[in-house]
């Protein structure tokens, strides 16, 4: 019996990420996107999942969307798909639901999604648990379980259900309230549940929003280690979380983004709230040091949260420069499997994983692996 | 025996024991409050005339107070009744069954040890005292050096640490010292430990100015030999580790890991806190460290008693002999024993004199009345008990031992995940064990942070009966089904202690703390104490970094 697989695109996951908008739901915001020149890489990463998929499952049959919603990612690839639902631009979440139950109908063994927690909370208004599903990140929020933590990583799981694996698990769709997140309010509800392949990498637990309170005295030692490492010619880079902030205080600076990137200029000014384009241009100009630290409780380093840091970035940036700090608390959590990547590319992946030294103090590190 | 002929075993019929237990309550104030004005526990004579003028311009007149003290004016009986009273509000080792403190070894400390500490022999004798009327104590010190180099299999030993902190603090300094002498002190600035070492490893090297890496076990709960790998380098001075760790599993790999570390200029150091299942089995100079260290209040049987007096031992190799702190102890029983300098390289005392005799006399005993045989058994007992509670704590819903799966063995103790009954529940391990209190028992969760989830450390030692760990384990069992009927109860215990709850906040804050009377009437009441007189150093005494003492006197 072939291996029937329900993929569905949204077309706009992951705009608002780059922009530093912190999400991309809602069509003002968008088009604000993509007036500023960003673009989704929805297809790119459901490409690469199905790459990963068809490597290994060569015979599967594909379900998908048209256009922009799936039929795209297909053009070049040698795979069988069929059209489940034609739909007219420009597409709408209604679209998403719709589609997925027109594969629900199609009898498919798994659908698997391209999207972040906006897209998994229409995937599960339309199928509920009835149907296994697992989703490809590309979006900009991807708090819910239900993701793998890589492209990648999806078609090796979507490869062993294709084998015979029949782990499920209930997995929590969870989502933020954008608007109030932009206020700085971070706070995210419940929505549902998916039922998803219990593989041990589908995704972490999901933390709650936000970082519980970091003692005084960790904030000031990992300060006390930045200002050692820092090199005052170069632009100091200060990535999301409340981690970050803490330290950015302690740094001196006036103020910060706590969802998104503020940069220390070499002159001793900060540029707050840049967004991926912005990056780019000072990465050209000067060396950069990033400061980032595990994004909530997923443990994930690149991908989740900062996607202002894209793939020139990434490519220009020394693994060493990579500055990861965290609390020893918040760390413990992630030992044994370590923190994970989700770069834009593989290749950016294989180039920042390894045995990372976390600083968690002054003159404290720990060292855990990424992978 | 294998595990499924433990399990048989631990289904044979036994009846806990109803106990009823609840601890004394007394709610008693400060001695400082009790007692009046005029009231003696001792009547003294008053010195005649000619006595006290034999005393004008001795030693003892130049002492004499000049003020009144502010000791209560109490009598004997009161004072007995107050201390006994605290004491019955104290969950102690000899009290209960202590299993529940894991990482420590509980172990029973045998009074007999006792009547050799009181006896007049001991009890007066004074470190200054010329060495060829203490030969005996020598030769206590100098056999228990012995000892512990055959148990470690190192060649020179130091018995001077008055804690296991101030023997793995020595060990830093031997490291350091080593280094200085090859002229690396700058280059190798880091040390390399593990997360599951007891705190004081990344402590001592941290105060000694060493940058300090910590690793994270993976999936196993070891550490990786390749992780550790990419952390060494020539900047590494030393690899401080403990097998097992605080996990109770035994790295299989660890000569290969002290190769590792050894190829890159380090050295090891091992932290054998956890030798008790491991006496007469392995030793640290088979796994090639340099550097060693025991706790003799864990292993070696010396009374905790409350955070000390303790005592540790330091197991060096012939080469970091010329390195260990203080004095070295030469000579034999036939040309007689005493202190020499160690030479240039000798690293400073951990604290004045010898070492905690008592606490000496105390491990010598116990080691001297078990021997090897019986050093043997008590690392074979250790490993089966602690396998017999984990095989009984099978059968408990919610609770697993991390890391150690159907048939894997740990050794002396066990590192519990009790997230299980978490997840169902919302009571936290922590939570059980305030209500274990209940029950006259004890649980310890971990150090921080928790890399295991609700963590719950047992190590049953050697010390305690069957019936004892089966009560240990019912009593828990009790708790955990407790947990699942009603968890708001769970988490509002205990209600038989001496106490409810302390708030942990007041215990942290220096502002607030008060570890003695002094500090107590400066910080609350309003007595104005004298501000002890501090030694300043002249101005040219060498500028020493340090950070504002903390004024808790």
């Amino acid at each position: 019996m072939t291996f029937r697989v329900g993929l569905i695109v949204n077309p706009v996951a992951g705009l608002g990420g780059e922009a530093s908008f912190a999400g991309s739901d809602g069509v003002e915001i968008q088009a604000a996107a993509r007036e500023a020149g960003f673009v989704s890489n929805s297809h790119v990463r459901a490409g690469r999942a199905v790459d990963a998929i068809l490597a290994r499952v060569p015979e599967v049959e594909f379900f998908t969307g048209d256009g922009p919603m799936g039929a795209d990612v297909f053009g070049t690839r040698d795979a069988r798909f069929h059209v489940a639902r034609d739909t007219l631009a420009p597409t709408t979440r209604d679209d998403s639901v719709e589609l997925a139950r027109a594969l629900e109908g199609q009898r498919v063994d798994l659908l698997i999604f391209s999207g972040g927690d906006g897209t998994a909370r229409d995937i599960a208004d339309a199928i509920a648990d009835r149907l296994p599903a697992l989703g490809i990140p590309a979006g900009v929020k991807m708090h819910s379980s239900v993701f793998a933590v890589t492209p990648e990583r999806a078609g090796v799981i979507v490869a062993s259900v294709a084998a015979g694996s029949a782990a499920w698990e209930l997995a929590p769709v969870i989502d933020i309230d954008e608007k109030a997140r932009r206020a700085g309010v971070l706070g995210s509800r419940l929505y549902g549940h998916l039922r998803v392949p219990a593989a041990p990498r589908v995704a972490r637990q999901a933390g709650k929003a936000g970082s519980q309170v970091i003692a005084p005295s960790v904030i000031g030692g990992i300060a006390a280690e930045l200002q050692e490492r820092r090199r005052p010619e170069d632009a100091l880079v200060l990535g999301p979380g409340t981690t970050v902030r803490d330290i950015a205080t302690s740094l001196g600076c006036a103020s910060s983004t706590l969802l998104g990137f503020d940069v220390l200029m070499p002159d001793g000014s900060m540029r707050t709230n840049v967004d991926g384009h912005d990056l780019d241009e000072l990465s050209g100009a000067t060396r950069c040091q990033v400061v980032v630290s595990p994004i909530g409780g997923q443990g994930i380093l690149l991908g989740r949260g900062n996607q202002q840091l894209n793939e020139t970035v990434l490519t220009r940036l020394d693994p060493r420069d990579l500055l990861i700090i965290s609390s020893p608390d918040k760390l413990a959590q992630f030992a044994g499997v370590g923190l994970l990547v989700d770069a834009p590319t593989s290749e950016l992946n294989d180039k920042f994983r390894g045995v990372a030294r976390v600083i968690t103090g002054y003159r404290e590190e720990t060292a855990i692996t990424v992978s | 025996m294998t595990m499924n002929e433990l399990r048989d075993a631990v289904s044979g019929s036994r009846r806990p024991v109803e106990r009823g237990y609840h601890a004394a309550r007394w709610n008693e104030p400060l001695i400082f409050s009790l007692g009046s004005p005029g009231e003696q526990g001792i009547v003294m004579p008053a010195a005649g005339s000619k006595a006290l003028g034999a005393f004008e311009g001795s030693p003892e007149d130049l002492i004499q107070r000049d003020d009144e003290t502010t000791l209560p004016e109490i009598g004997q009986a009161q004072v007995l009744r107050h201390f006994l009273r605290l004491s019955q509000e104290t969950l102690g080792a000899d009290l209960n069954v202590d299993i529940g403190q894991g990482t420590c070894t509980m172990k029973y400390s045998p009074k007999i040890n006792e009547v050799f500490v009181r006896s007049p022999q001991a009890a007066e004798l004074h470190p200054l005292q010329h060495p060829s009327t203490v030969q005996g104590a020598l030769q206590i010190i100098h056999d228990m050096e012995r000892y512990v180099g055959a148990i470690s299999g190192m060649d020179a030993v130091s018995l001077q640490a008055g804690a296991g902190s101030a023997a793995i603090w020595g060990n830093v300094k031997i490291v350091q010292a080593y280094h200085a002498s090859r002229g690396e002190s700058d280059t190798r600035d880091e040390v390399i430990t593990t997360i599951f070492s007891h705190p004081s490893n990344a402590a001592t090297a941290r105060t000694a100015g060493y940058r300090v890496i910590t690793l994270y076990p993976g999936d196993d709960g070891f550490i990786s030999r390749q992780v550790l790998e990419e952390v060494l380098s020539e900047r590494t001075a030393a690899l401080m580790i403990t097998n097992p760790e605080d996990t109770g599993i035994f790295n299989p790999e660890i000569a290969e890991i002290v190769r590792a570390a050894h190829d890159a200029g380090a050295l090891c150091v091992y932290d054998q806190a956890n030798a008790n299942g491991l006496l007469g089995i392995t030793r640290a100079r088979e796994a090639g460290f340099d550097l060693c260290h025991f706790n003799l209040h864990k292993t070696f049987s010396t009374p905790h008693a409350c955070g000390g007096p303790a005592a540790g031992a330091i197991g060096a190799t012939a080469a970091l002999e010329p390195f260990l702190p203080g004095y070295r102890l030469v000579g034999s029983e036939q040309e007689g024993f005493r202190y020499e300098a160690r030479g240039e390289n000798g690293t400073a005392p951990l604290r004045p004199f010898w070492g905690v005799m008592p606490n000496l006399i105390r491990a010598y005993a116990w080691t001297r009345a078990l021997g090897a045989e019986g050093l043997r058994e008590v690392a074979e007992v250790a490993v089966l008990n602690n396998n017999y509670v984990r095989a009984r704590l099978d059968d408990v819903d919610g609770v697993i031992p991390a890391y150690v799966e159907g048939d894997r063995i740990a050794l002396e103790q066990i590192r519990y995940s009790w997230d299980g009954l978490y997840q169902d529940t919302g009571v936290t391990s922590g939570e059980l064990g305030q209500r274990l209190a209940d029950f006259g028992m004890h649980l310890w969760t971990s150090h921080h942070p928790y890399v295991v989830p609700n963590p719950a450390t047992i190590e049953p030692t050697e010390s305690y009966s069957r019936r004892e760990l089966d009560e240990y384990v019912d009593a828990l069992t009790v708790v955990a089904g407790e947990a699942r009927e009603d968890p708001g109860f769970v988490r509002g215990a205990p209600y038989r202690s001496s106490i409810h709850r302390l708030r942990p906040d007041d215990m942290t804050d220096p502002g607030t703390w008060a570890t003695s009377w002094r500090a107590y009437r400066r910080k609350y009441l309003d007595g104005a104490p004298k501000v002890p007189v501090h030694w300043t150093p002249s101005e040219d005494a060498p500028r020493r970094e340090r950070q504002e003492k903390l004024f808790h006197r």
